[in-house]
């Protein structure tokens, strides 16, 4: 309500996240210049004052020089980068740390929570000598130093040379955002207050980390962060962490690794996951429908799915993934049990009554865990208590009594605040980084989740840019599949959910592919003709819809229609399971195909 | 005198089809038959803009009976089953004299009015929806009643009360100190074929 300019990164909320489109218009109202930027000309982008259209998976170099413009005309936020972030750290020429005091051989303090107090070292630009960070006055933003025999370079200066590579004129020609526009949303991102809201588009692809770290330098860079009206972030998405944990964490350690979906096929053919022996033989799925929503279902289905030697899903409707399960258990709907809601898009902790009795066999998942347990001869007392109980004890903690959270309070008042009135991320420049400063550059990224060598993490200490893996208009894949693939979430479901319902179906009653007419016409692709997207690991049958909103060069698909709506194939299996060792992403519009008429059998 | 109107502002609707849904439920419509819908001002399709890529605009907003002060329909019906309420301004169909003669679907110039044509078919085994709401009889026409069996209670149409993006308002015109009233009088607005003389109480806020 208080932005001035609110910047909306990929971000189509008023389908995705439409319970945040009021507030977006009364900010309207209230006088905020929206821009919009995303490949795809959505009713967000309709009501926005200014559509940016740019190519899939190209975010990062458009934010590269909306930065080059503000350090070339100096319109950098000065006091907030020497008060606020990590800008006149030293780092280290030989490891990428920072350097501290220790490393100058002074033995860390002992501070009042008896933690280690190790303090950063500045360079002290009027004394040209080094000091500790709180004791320098006036510390050089820029330049490279030795300090005792330790080569250091300021951390804005590292920063500084990764976007020196983006002058608009070279940015433009990989994001295709005009130079004038550059200049202009560069000039509009320093007229604070500022909010940057980033939708899911821009990480969908291999490079989806690096937009978001060259986003979050921006908004360091411009002052843009933790103060009224001004911010960097996603939807706000939160987690009420004052209940009772003991009750959500288990006693018992975790015997088993985490490993991720794009992987399970190699785990699953190896029996081995980064050299210890793994041999996977049931698969619990729960509140999830992978073979409808992740990548790649063919190999998901015939590499993962079909290896296992049972496979149980629990969900309350008949998904593609209960339909590929040995068992399926009925699953009661929210409407039919009692729970409280403490996370989601919301400051509140939520209140979900049971409104009817469970139909049929259905149980809420803690019942159906409770007989599991039974039934494996755990512990009796696994869940002993009834769910009313569990609601009890959750709630019974010094944080809830402090904010008059009980079971009881929740019943009767339904909804419940539990942050702050005007609850502000790091307000008051208290981030929560090692140093409490805003972290542009990451001393030390730690990979997770990888398969095989450990990635080179060079690249990830500063926003850094590279293509997506398929997303490219060059080079051999783009000639084989012209069309780059993007999915939406589209308003008619929630992922799979509400698939089979009639009154939504009548709107919406079949998968859709959406293509700008110039590409469909050139093609003779007719409007309103079922139309087989396709490359080598799957395709998808749909109809064919003409919209000028679409990017020539690119296809768009409302996404997670389940396969027995499809005439044949399924949005998910042309997505492939590749992905950035460090992002480890299920990369959905990282993706390209080519598009036909479909002569199949209807 | 009481003359319901209702405000539906362009600048806040974005086609999410909640309404129309709400409309569905509230009043237990059956398959196929809906009161409300959304329309798109751009391209022929749903959700797609006039213009070449990337110079584009794209509004939308829903159409449903405008509850008229100068109804087509009502001099046409020759059974007396499509009334104005002098009461709510509200225009009404009575499904029980109504013989689905069709002369109200002609004479409409906003084409708002549907034939229930053969035994309705219901989404669920149950009846839904609210109190006193309209029957659904075969071989009658049917069209948005303004949520009348709320509105007499003193509560809003259904599709004003569930608007995500609180795009609508609901009100008395001739009360010059309603809501909407009051924000017809500062916005600009449109109104539907204001041409064909029927005096819509539907105002569309650009």
């Amino acid at each position: 309500m208080n932005t001035k300019t609110l910047f909306l990164w990929g971000n189509n909320l008023t389908d995705a996240q439409l319970q945040d489109w009021h507030f977006v218009a009364d900010a309207i109202e209230n006088g905020t210049y929206v821009v919009c930027i995303d490949p795809i000309f959505t009713q967000m982008a309709a009501k926005s004052h200014k559509f940016v259209a740019i190519r899939p998976g190209a975010d990062m170099p458009l934010v590269m020089a909306m930065m080059y413009v503000i350090v070339e005309e100096d319109l950098v936020d000065w006091d907030f980068m020497r008060e606020h972030s990590c800008a006149p750290f030293l780092v280290k020429d030989s490891d990428g740390l920072f350097l501290r005091m220790s490393d100058l051989g002074v033995e860390p303090a002992v501070g009042d929570n008896g933690a280690a107090v190790d303090p950063y070292v500045v360079w002290d630009a009027d004394a040209n000598a080094y000091g500790e960070l709180g004791a320098v006055a006036n510390p050089a933003m820029e330049g490279s130093f030795e300090v005792e025999g330790i080569s250091v370079t300021t951390a804005y200066s590292l920063l500084k040379d990764e976007i020196m590579k983006f002058p608009p004129e070279y940015a433009s020609t990989l994001c295709d955002v005009p130079v004038e526009t550059i200049n202009e949303l560069a000039h509009l991102a320093v007229d604070g207050p500022v909010t940057h809201r980033v939708g899911w588009g821009p990480q969908a692809y291999d490079n989806g980390i690096h937009p978001h770290l060259a986003g979050a330098a921006l908004g360091v860079l411009t002052g843009q962060l933790c103060k009224p009206g001004a911010n960097y972030g996603p939807a706000p998405w939160l987690m009420f962490l004052g209940g009772n944990m003991a009750m959500q964490a288990s006693s018992a350690p975790v015997t088993s690794p985490t490993i991720s979906n794009m992987y399970m096929a190699d785990v699953m053919a190896s029996n081995e996951f980064n050299g210890t022996p793994v041999t996977p033989k049931a698969l619990w799925v729960y509140s999830g429908n992978p073979m409808c929503t992740w990548v790649d279902t063919n190999t998901l289905r015939d590499e993962v799915f079909n290896k296992f030697e049972l496979v149980v899903t629990v969900d309350n409707m008949m998904t593609d993934t209960a339909r590929w399960s040995d068992y399926v258990l009925p699953l009661a709907h929210w409407f039919e049990y009692e729970d409280a809601v403490i996370y989601g898009n919301t400051y509140h902790v939520l209140y979900s009554g049971q409104a009817a009795e469970p139909l049929g066999e259905s149980k809420c998942d803690l019942d159906i865990m409770r007989m599991l347990a039974s039934k494996m001869g755990l512990r009796e007392d696994l869940y002993p208590a009834s769910n009313e109980e569990y609601l009890r004890s959750y709630f019974s903690s010094p944080t809830c009594e402090a904010m008059g959270i009980t079971y009881d309070n929740l019943v009767e008042q339904r909804v419940i605040r539990c942050f702050p009135e005007n609850y502000r991320l790091w307000e008051n420049g208290a981030f929560l980084t090692a140093s409490g400063r805003a972290e542009f550059y990451t001393e030390n990224p730690v990979a997770d989740g990888y398969v095989g060598a450990v990635p080179d993490l060079d690249r990830e200490h500063l926003p850094h840019w590279f293509e997506p893996r398929e997303a490219w208009p060059e080079g051999e894949l783009a000639e084989k599949y012209p069309f780059v693939l993007m999915s939406e979430r589209p308003r008619f479901r929630v992922h799979g959910q509400w698939a089979y319902n009639r009154i939504l179906r009548e709107i919406d009653p079949e998968p859709t592919v959406k293509m700008n007419p110039a590409d469909a016409i050139a093609r003779g692709l007719e409007d309103g003709i079922h139309v087989e997207c396709f490359n080598e690991h799957g395709h998808a049958v749909a109809k064919l819809v003409y919209n000028e909103a679409i990017r020539p060069g690119t296809l768009v698909y409302p996404k997670s229609w389940q396969s027995d709506q499809h005439i044949a194939g399924s949005w998910s299996e042309p997505l492939s399971r590749q992905c950035d060792p460090v992002a480890v992403n299920q990369s959905f519009m990282d993706c390209r195909v080519d598009v036909r008429a479909w002569e199949g059998a209807e | 005198m009481t003359r319901y109107g209702m405000a539906i502002d362009k600048k806040r609707c974005v086609a999410c089809n909640t309404c129309c849904v709400a409309c569905k439920i509230e009043n237990n419509l059956p398959q196929d038959m809906w009161w409300n819908r959304v329309i798109n001002e751009g391209g022929p399709n749903p959700d797609s803009p006039a213009g070449t890529y990337p110079s584009l605009t794209m509004t939308t907003y829903t159409l449903s009976c405008q509850h008229c002060a100068n109804p087509a329909c009502v001099p046409v019906c020759p059974t007396g089953a499509t009334t104005k309420d002098p009461e709510t301004g509200i225009v009404m169909i009575d499904p029980h004299i109504c013989i689905g003669c069709k002369a109200c679907i002609d004479a409409c110039p906003y084409g708002v009015r549907t034939l229930q044509a053969d035994e309705p078919v219901y989404y669920t085994a149950f009846n839904i929806g609210g109190d006193g709401i309209q029957d659904h009889v075969p071989n009658t026409v049917e069209k948005c009643t303004f949520c009348a069996h709320r509105v007499v209670n003193g509560e809003v149409p259904f599709c004003v009360e569930v608007c995500p993006a609180r795009a609508r308002v609901f009100g008395d015109l001739d009360d010059p100190n309603s809501d909407i009233s009051k924000l017809i009088a500062s916005r600009d607005y449109e109104q539907l074929l204001p041409e064909a003389g029927t005096e819509p109480s539907i105002y569309l806020l650009v």
